[in-house]
């Protein structure tokens, strides 16, 4: 009896913490994500002709002030992505909403 | 017939010197190739026997993105350390004690060395496959042992920027 009162907690416990895992969620929202993504994919292609320590530096640079316009930090961007990555239907619609946000005209 | 897919880590970050080489992760466009590439292997009908990284966080990260995407557990991927700062010749070494009962083999590793093995197979020089790029090597060989330049050639890759 003692024994599986034992096994008893042990699988609650595992429970709790598979749920406490479950329930995690990203920092940012979705929208967000694809927004940031959307002005680091020009960042990207602003580099595209560079090579090297060149591209890397100004790649880190960009970043930086991408973060900083969003005003997100890069742990919450990261951590996001992280999360979201490990849910690739979610992922790929973030980044097609990135794209869109690249090809819709800007209202003037 | 044997496949082998050179898979090169996904871009990693740079952005902290005080992290050694061998614990910097992914960074952001990492995270969001290495599921991409993962799914595009899937969606390409591949069936790997064996997934086998460089222990380097990079390289593991984009290898348990892969392991998820074919729904392998994590802790089947197998982890050989000589993989990190490995020459071509220890890629080599590694290949050829490959167990036989995994006729397709996904393996993470560095540049510029996986990019100079896949070179030894290639018809068309390999400039630099890219992070996150993959190389696939199709061998007629009855054995790992036996996979050699004179039985495997490079079939086919796929790049990040060309595919996604």
């Amino acid at each position: 009896m003692k024994k599986i009162g034992l096994y008893g907690w042990v699988l609650s416990a595992a429970l709790f913490f598979s749920c406490q895992k479950k329930a995690e969620q990203p920092p940012l929202s979705d929208e967000k994500v694809s927004r940031v993504m959307a002005d680091l994919f020009t960042a990207e292609a602003a580099t595209n002709t560079l090579i090297g320590y060149q591209k890397d530096s100004l790649m880190q640079i960009y970043f930086k002030q991408v973060l900083e316009m969003h005003g997100v930090t890069k742990e919450d961007y990261e951590k996001s992505l992280m999360l979201i990555a490990n849910d690739l239907p979610r992922m790929e619609e973030i980044v097609r909403q990135a794209e869109e946000i690249l090809t819709t005209p800007k209202t003037q | 017939m044997r496949t082998l897919y050179l898979i090169r880590h996904a871009k990693s970050s740079w952005d902290n010197p005080g992290l050694r080489d061998f614990n910097r992760p992914l960074n952001d466009r990492g995270l969001r190739d290495a599921p991409r590439m993962a799914q595009l292997l899937v969606m390409k009908g591949v069936e790997p026997d064996l997934l086998i990284s460089s222990p380097a966080k990079r390289a593991l990260t984009t290898a348990l993105f892969f392991a998820h995407a074919f729904g392998v557990a994590e802790d089947a991927v197998a982890r050989e350390q000589d993989i990190y700062e490995a020459a071509p010749m220890d890629i080599m070494r590694i290949v050829n004690g490959l167990p036989d009962s995994a006729r397709t083999v996904l393996l993470f590793g560095h540049n510029p060395t996986l990019t100079e093995v896949a070179n030894r197979f290639s018809e068309k020089f390999i400039d630099n496959i890219p992070t996150c790029g993959i190389v696939q090597i199709d061998a007629e060989a009855e054995s790992w042992q036996a996979f050699g330049e004179h039985n495997a050639a490079v079939r086919k890759w796929f790049f990040p920027k060309e595919v996604l």
